[in-house]
């Protein structure tokens, strides 16, 4: 199983570092931060300060590397290499190995630089060079004037013309022989950097990694407390590892060292292990360990969210056209996605081909969503509103919604009291996970609200005939809209007290209706979405679903348009949706992702 | 007045005045997200939804004058093209309210998320409750016009 301990060690100072290192290199420990009044007597636990000496040659070797780097005209590496760090037992042995290795490294790479500073002021020289013979030849062309003399004009124009053209062919030979040179220069520059021996230097520079490796180590010893030459941490392990990892210890103290395990009690935050998601679901995991991650038992919404969300974007961005664009460049992204190695990309490439599942579901949604209310790149009349079914006053698809918006509306508050519903239903079972008598109840009666209200409002027809909710359909009211929040009431005065009941129950009333309007949202931007792509329909004078020729380069603008701006504010709204009206009824994202300290 | 005057004022008042207070929001909010990115770059993607809030605003502005130019011909009375201009207020000023409350909690969330990231889920409601707000306006005036 995936369960954590807390593991408790104290031992003397001599040992931290080869703990430290073999812990790390086991990758099994997410250090604690001890707990310690740093202001108490010497005798005292205070937390260990971070090693001066160590961090001092840390940075030292950081800067030497990156002005090797510069001297080498190559660009430092950013990325950190999973590079095996050198051997040593404590910090300082391996830093000094790193030293020595770095200083073999510069006299290797001492004749390289050598010529690559010779081609650089080559190139700089003849460049000069050159500027200034351009600069005299325009001189000499420009000064030549005719003398005057004994001679008659047409002789003394046919020699100056002589003379110069000789002087203009001398000189261009000499700018020819200063663009070889230069040309010369560039292409021995180049054939330095291509130097296998310069590539290996570079994948020698993995130095850089392993420094970024012993700040990481510096960092971890902060959380340890130490109380004269005694040292003392905690650290979260995995329950199986314990085993292993008081075996290693023991062995490197020679047992002189107190290690316990212990159970998490209560009031821990007790950093979860989370599963990786295959690379369909990147993108939805992204979105949601966004807010936060999950607390230990916590259900874990990615899967939810890769339902919902994409559902939520078809509404708002419903349309046969742009969602085929949509689910053809979801598919590309994801054959690219095999090809390439995402840690090698770029940042804006590597999220576009992390959301390639999300992007491919959502163009599926929309088109889904399109055919039902029969819009293809915009109400184009190609396709018409398909009735997926009728409950009531409510119309799944079946209608033009530029026409009868208070349909639409109708239709997205009922998806706004589902999603709602959902969330809550999810609340429960996470309550009832954790058997808290209280909260149970109240959720079951926040259920019992909302769906009474929603009752109320489709039986007696909306809001304009709210007199009625208290004439005739008063005793329907309280049993279905005052009962449960008069129950919540006295179940959070119990469990906390009046005032707490109180305050809750107003926020439960006034929470509920706002979320449910602010499903209205969905309409809105359902309708922004078609008025936008109208707009460009109307100007290219495409009518019952014919596209003249000269309306296409019209309606790819349109759609352009639609998918930059329009669609990046829908998965805006989307997100909104979730992170305000559907994710923190039942996720707390107040979890800790257990992301163990791992040197390799 | 004609009434075809009344409702092509109403459409240049409405996408004018939600333009105006989408850049109200976008131009505060903006210098305050550069600065939060040049600190922590990595938090830039979540809270470029606050410059996103506030261009939804002229995008919405839009759509009401869009509709109001769509229905001008079937426009007679003055009193359909005063119901017209209503829509245009409606939409303009509950842009213009949203664009206030979007300048002010924005900047806000975040220099708080820049120094603590964990404190967004909170902050962030005080930008989308005053963002909500124009979404109100545009159900209003969208009933208003249709």
């Amino acid at each position: 199983m995936q369960d954590l301990q807390k593991l408790k060690v104290i031992l003397f100072e001599s040992h931290q570092e080869p703990v430290l290192l073999f812990l790390g290199k086991l990758g099994v420990a997410q250090y604690i931060k001890v707990n310690c009044e740093e202001e108490l007597d010497t005798g005292f636990l205070h937390a260990c300060p971070i090693p001066n000496d160590e961090s001092l040659l840390n940075s030292d070797i950081k800067t030497r590397i990156l002005r090797d780097f510069e001297d080498m005209h190559l660009k430092p590496d950013n990325k950190i290499h999973d590079e095996v760090l050198l051997p040593g037992k404590t910090i300082k042995e391996i830093l000094s190995n790193i030293e020595q290795k770095l200083t073999e490294i510069e006299t290797e790479s001492t004749p390289l630089i050598e010529l690559l500073d010779l081609a650089s002021t080559l190139i700089k020289k003849t460049g000069q060079q050159l500027q200034t013979w351009e600069a005299s030849h325009k001189n000499i062309t420009s000064n030549h004037k005719p003398q005057s003399g004994q001679h008659s004009p047409e002789e003394l124009l046919l020699e100056a013309n002589g003379h110069l053209t000789d002087i203009n062919n001398q000189l261009e030979e000499t700018g020819r022989e200063f663009l070889e040179l230069q040309s010369l220069a560039f292409s021995e520059e180049h054939s330095i950097k291509e130097n296998s021996e310069i590539s290996n230097i570079q994948s020698n520079m993995s130095l850089q990694g392993m420094t970024l490796k012993v700040d990481t180590l510096l960092e971890a010893e902060k959380n340890m407390a130490q109380c004269d030459s005694i040292i003392y941490f905690e650290a979260w392990i995995l329950k199986k590892q314990f085993p292993k990892v008081e075996e290693g210890i023991n062995e490197i103290t020679n047992g002189r060292c107190v290690i316990e395990q212990e159970n998490p009690k209560p009031e821990d935050n007790v950093p979860n292990v989370i599963k990786h998601h295959p690379h369909f679901f990147e993108g939805f995991e992204s979105l949601t360990f966004s807010i936060g991650y999950p607390r230990k038992g916590e259900i874990n919404p990615t899967y939810l969210i890769a339902l919902t969300f994409p559902f939520l974007f078809g509404i708002m961005f419903a349309d046969v056209g742009q969602g085929l664009i949509l689910f053809i460049g979801g598919i590309l992204l994801l054959i690219k996605r095999s090809r390439v190695d995402i840690n090698k990309v770029g940042s804006i490439q590597r999220g576009l081909l992390r959301s390639a599942g999300m992007i491919l579901l959502c163009g599926i949604s929309a088109m889904t969503f399109g055919y039902f209310f029969g819009e293809f790149f915009g109400p184009s009349g190609v396709l018409h509103p398909v009735l997926l079914f009728e409950i009531g006053p409510f119309k799944f698809g079946g209608f033009d919604p530029m026409h009868e918006p208070l349909t639409l509306l109708r239709f997205t508050i009922l998806i706004g009291v589902s999603f709602i519903t959902l969330g809550l239903i999810l609340r429960l079972i996470n309550h009832l996970k954790r058997r808290e008598l209280a909260q149970i109840i109240v959720s079951i009666c926040w259920i019992w609200f909302l769906l009474g209200g929603f009752l109320m409002w489709v039986y007696w027809g909306g809001i304009s005939q709210i007199t009625t909710w208290f004439g005739e359909g008063l005793p329907m009211f309280l049993t279905l809209v005052i009962t449960p929040l008069i129950i919540m009431l006295f179940a959070m005065a119990k469990a906390e007290n009046l005032m707490e009941g109180i305050d809750f129950t107003i926020e439960v009333f006034i929470e509920t209706l706002g979320h449910t309007l602010s499903f209205c949202r969905l309409a809105a931007l359902f309708l922004t979405h078609t008025a936008l792509s109208t707009m460009f329909l109307e100007l290219g004078g495409v009518e019952n679903g014919i596209f003249p020729l000269a309306s296409i380069p019209l309606v790819a603008i349109g759609t352009v348009l639609s998918i930059s701006i329009e669609g990046l504010l829908v998965m805006v709204h989307c997100l909104r949706l979730h992170w305000i009206e559907l994710l923190p009824k039942f996720y707390s994202a107040k979890g800790t992702l257990f992301n163990p300290l791992e040197i390799k | 007045m004609e009434p075809s005057t009344l409702v092509v004022i109403a459409a240049a008042l409405c996408i004018i005045v939600c333009a105006g207070a989408a850049v109200y929001a976008i131009k505060t909010c903006a210098p305050a997200l550069a600065s939060v990115t040049a600190e922590k770059p990595e938090l830039g993607s979540k809270l470029l939804i606050t410059i996103i809030l506030g261009e939804a605003l002229a995008i919405y502005g839009l759509l009401i004058a869009f509709m109001i130019i769509a229905r001008m011909p079937e426009i007679e009375t003055l009193d359909q093209a005063i119901q017209s201009l209503l829509a245009a207020i409606t939409m303009s000023s509950t842009a213009v309210i949203a664009a206030i409350g979007i300048a002010y909690t924005g900047p806000a969330m975040m220099t708080a998320a820049a120094e603590k990231p964990e404190s967004f889920t909170t902050n962030i409601l005080g930008l989308v409750l005053s963002e909500a707000l124009a979404i109100y306006g545009l159900l209003i005036a969208f009933m208003l016009n249709g």
